[in-house]
């Protein structure tokens, strides 16, 4: 067998050869050249770009710097610690057209005329990639939503480890000028500014073009920065009417002030529940219920928050012992509280909003409580595998022709399996799934009388994977799947369940 | 055989006298209260004490009437009845306004016109084991003493309820409760609440019913009832308190021979209902026994199950086919 770098020094190579041909000066390191490019007022123009193949070739494209562009050109955007962007991180390497000399040349010109152009159109929030980095930078927490209509000084938080600093919606008062003999008081240091630059047509690179963005209260951050007062600058955005976000951390040195870029991120409900499921605005007002927060109930609460259900209502009679912790959501922190209580701490540590989860320490074995749960709620999860409580939703998602999913595994974790309730039309469920005898005997935790199931919690979570996915189908309404989803998790001795496999039931006709 | 045990308990709950009861409780404090202030009285040793149906537990909605026993344990035989009236009156009169304080044969009425409710106050002194109570004539307007013992009828009802049980709870009481409500029913006014509930002691007491719901004691001690009448009628109800006595009563021979033929056939629809095999139709029967409380309700619910007219609107559930299709071994 080949050394496997043979192949990628081939490619290197190909490429120096190439830019050769094409005129680039090689010293071994960084490939100089010239690209003839279009500028759109003056006519042809002839740059000049340093090329450097990085490690990452030909995964990556090369680092290309521009030298001189053969004409006057404002270099705004898509530029990075001086190299072009010219291909982000979605480009398709099958086809990575920087493996071609001509066709690389041809993005750096056509990189060339956009900047001659400004960019138009271009709606990249990134302000942040044009200013130096702070190494030692926490990250910035902020709330949007809580910060509409103010500017200013704020108030911040450092969190107890010290990686993250929160801007409050707190206006605080100027600190007095000029700075007191006896230092800044401790209330008056770690302040953060909040600005509106509006519509931005350059980049911030450094201190002189945020001090010009900030117009008439630049005198007032630059007293701040000086005297020590002020830790963060929080600057609104927008380009091309999209807006932004853009948080430099500011410090003092040779009596200037100097800024760095920091990361900085929104902690509004609705940042962050951009990352749930395109249905998660749908699911927003719907509610479900979930009887039994053991090890299923509890992941399928927690997949089905973070997917979007936000209104909850979680029940459940049973504590939370140590032995419940490997596959249950809650923390060992949890023990001793309520299952119902441990979830919701699980969901609340996702930092989303919990006020719409319902937590009750109890059972349903009251035929009215059954058909309230049906009538008050979208679509009840029954997580108890408990007969008497299953036989009792089913017979109240019957009567009331309301929803119902039941979930549980099978022979130790072997089998997922899913039935929803009502049936529809001509719909049926798949048999029962028979015992099997040869499985070990279950295990009992001592000085605890119920039995223990082995199952380990790769199949609980496929299992709430499964009733996550039948409930959100009855949520949305697109109500396409069958009534039976068995998930075949480890092959068993019987047909059909002797494969990796997911078996359903057959639609019914006249859904 | 329809018993229809839960029914009944709803029926005696529907006949339960509710916030009455809280009423009745303020109602009897305030002229206790106001009879313990009066000097002349506590000289007597006043000593009120509830009497009367409510006391027994045995009253239904609506309680229009609460009865306190002015006991003075102090009086003796210098006691005219005529002074024990007059007393009473100006004790009343001290806390009362007087179109409140109505003066009735053997007790004073005091009206509790928030509350829809009137407090019969009777004053009595001890007569050895019993209790005296002064009675104005209609014909001279003066006064005697009369024997009576409310308080044994309490020892009584609380000793007939212990006696007799169904599942270790008293049936005496509930009993009681529903042939009141079947004489408020079936009767225009006489005999009374009372007398009722008495018929009902002595068909305890006589014929010791026994049975396994309270519509099948309900049914046997009505039967007993309407059998006993004729001769109640013709010869007056013992007084289960005072041996030889008999209770007064102002029904009239009319009155009688009304509610000898009402209660026969109101025994006749007990049995009927009681021995129908059909649940809805014997609510029906049962709700034409007990008919309305005073807020036109009907006392008997009709069963979930069952339409008004005695139809069914629902067979039972069957739990076959219940439960999870996924079969046995479900782990969650």
């Amino acid at each position: 067998m080949e050394q496997p770098g043979r192949e990628l020094a081939a490619a290197r190579a190909a490429l120096r050869r190439g830019l050769e041909k094409l005129g680039f000066a090689d010293d071994g390191v960084i490939l100089r050249g010239p690209v003839a490019w279009a500028q759109p007022v003056t006519g042809p123009a002839t740059a000049t770009v340093d090329i450097t193949i990085l490690d990452l070739y030909p995964f990556g494209p090369p680092r290309v710097a521009l030298i001189a562009a053969g004409t006057a050109l404002d270099v705004t955007f898509h530029i990075q610690d001086g190299a072009l962007c010219l291909w982000d991180n979605t480009e398709p390497v099958a086809d990575a057209a920087w493996t071609d000399p001509d066709r690389l040349l041809d993005r750096v010109a056509g990189w060339l005329t956009q900047t001659a152009l400004g960019w138009p159109g271009d709606d990249d929030t990134d302000l942040e990639r044009y200013i130096e980095g702070d190494a030692d930078a926490r990250l910035v927490l902020y709330d949007h939503a809580e910060l509409e209509g103010l500017s200013g000084c704020l108030d911040t938080e450092i969190n107890e480890r010290e990686t993250t600093i929160t801007v409050l919606p707190k206006p605080r008062t100027l600190p007095p000028s000029p700075r007191p003999k006896k230092g800044m008081p401790r209330r008056a240091e770690h302040l953060a500014w909040l600005a509106d630059l509006g519509e931005v047509e350059r980049p911030l690179t450094g201190w002189d073009d945020t001090e010009a963005a900030l117009g008439e209260d630049a005198k007032t951050v630059r007293r701040l920065v000086v005297q020590g007062a002020l830790d963060l600058l929080l600057l609104r955005y927008r380009r091309a009417g999209r807006p932004g976000v853009l948080a430099l951390s500011t410090f003092k040195r040779d009596g200037k002030p100097v800024v760095r870029r920091c990361e900085a991120a929104d902690t509004s409900e609705a940042s962050r529940r951009l990352r749930s499921a395109a249905s998660s605005p749908q699911l927003a007002d719907r509610t479900v219920a979930i009887v039994g927060c053991g090890a299923i109930g509890s992941f399928t609460a927690d997949l089905l928050f973070r997917d979007g259900v936000s209104h909850l209502e979680l029940r459940d009679p049973q504590t939370l012992r140590p032995g419940n912790v490997v596959r249950h959501l809650a923390a060992d922190a949890s023990v001793g509280f309520p299952k119902v209580l441990a979830t919701k701490a699980g969901l609340a540590a996702t930092g989303l909003d919990v006020t719409h989860v319902d937590t009750l320490v109890s059972s349903v074995t009251d035929p009215t409580v059954a058909i309230n749960l049906l009538q008050t709620h979208d679509i009840v999860v029954d997580a108890t595998a408990d007969e008497r409580a299953t036989a009792l939703l089913r017979w109240a998602a019957e009567q009331t022709h309301r929803s119902l999913v039941s979930v549980a595994v099978m022979r130790d974790g072997g089998l997922a399996r899913v039935d929803r309730f009502p049936l529809r039309g001509t719909e049926q469920h798949l048999p029962p799934v028979p015992p099997r005898n040869d499985l070990p005997d279950p295990r009992r935790e001592r000085g605890c009388g119920d039995i223990v199931s082995p199952t380990p919690a790769s199949a609980v979570v496929a299992a709430a994977e499964l009733a996550t996915v039948l409930s959100i189908d009855e949520l949305t309404l697109e109500r396409r799947l069958p009534a039976t989803v068995v998930r075949v998790l480890r092959p068993q001795p019987d047909a059909p369940y002797d494969r990796l496999a997911t078996l359903t039931s057959a639609p019914g006709l006249d859904r | 055989m329809a018993t229809l045990a839960s029914y009944f308990r709803e029926a005696l709950q529907n006949i339960e006298p509710g916030e009455d009861a809280e009423h009745a409780r303020d109602a009897h404090a305030e002229v206790r209260e106001i009879l313990q202030k009066s000097q002349d009285l506590k000289n007597l040793g006043i000593n009120p004490v509830l009497i009367g149906s409510y006391k027994r537990h045995v009253s239904i909605r609506r309680v229009k009437d609460v009865d306190v026993f002015g006991r003075l344990d102090d009086a003796d035989d210098s006691l005219r009845p005529g002074d024990a009236l007059t007393l009473f009156r100006n004790a009343l009169l001290a806390g009362y306004d007087e179109s409140r304080v109505d003066a009735q044969h053997r007790s004073f009425k005091v009206d509790f016109p928030d509350y829809d409710l009137a407090v019969d106050v009777v004053p009595a002194r001890r007569a050895g084991d019993n209790w005296e109570i002064p009675k104005k004539t209609d014909q001279d307007n003066r006064a005697s003493w009369i024997e009576t013992n409310p308080l044994k009828l309490n020892d009584l009802t609380n000793q007939m309820n212990a006696d007799f049980t169904l599942n270790d709870k008293g049936i005496y009481v509930p009993t009681v409760k529903l042939i009141r409500q079947v004489r408020r029913t079936w009767l225009d006014d006489q005999p009374g609440g009372l007398f009722f509930e008495l018929m009902t002691y002595w068909a305890f007491h006589d014929h010791a019913p026994s049975g396994l719901s309270q519509a099948e004691y309900l049914t046997i001690v009505l039967e007993h009832i309407a059998e006993a009448m004729p001769d109640i009628a013709a010869n007056g109800l013992d007084d289960p308190t005072i041996d030889g006595e008999k209770i007064a009563t102002r029904a009239t021979e009319d009155d009688f021979k009304v509610a000898i033929k009402r209660f026969e056939e109101a025994a006749e629809l007990a049995r009927e209902a009681l021995d129908e095999e059909d649940d809805c139709q014997a609510a029906v029967l049962w709700q034409r026994l007990l008919g309305e409380t005073t807020e036109e309700e009907q006392v008997f619910p009709t069963p979930e199950y069952c339409n008004t007219d005695g139809t069914h609107r629902a067979t039972a559930t069957t739990v076959k086919g219940a439960g999870s299709p996924a079969g046995t071994g479900r782990y969650a």
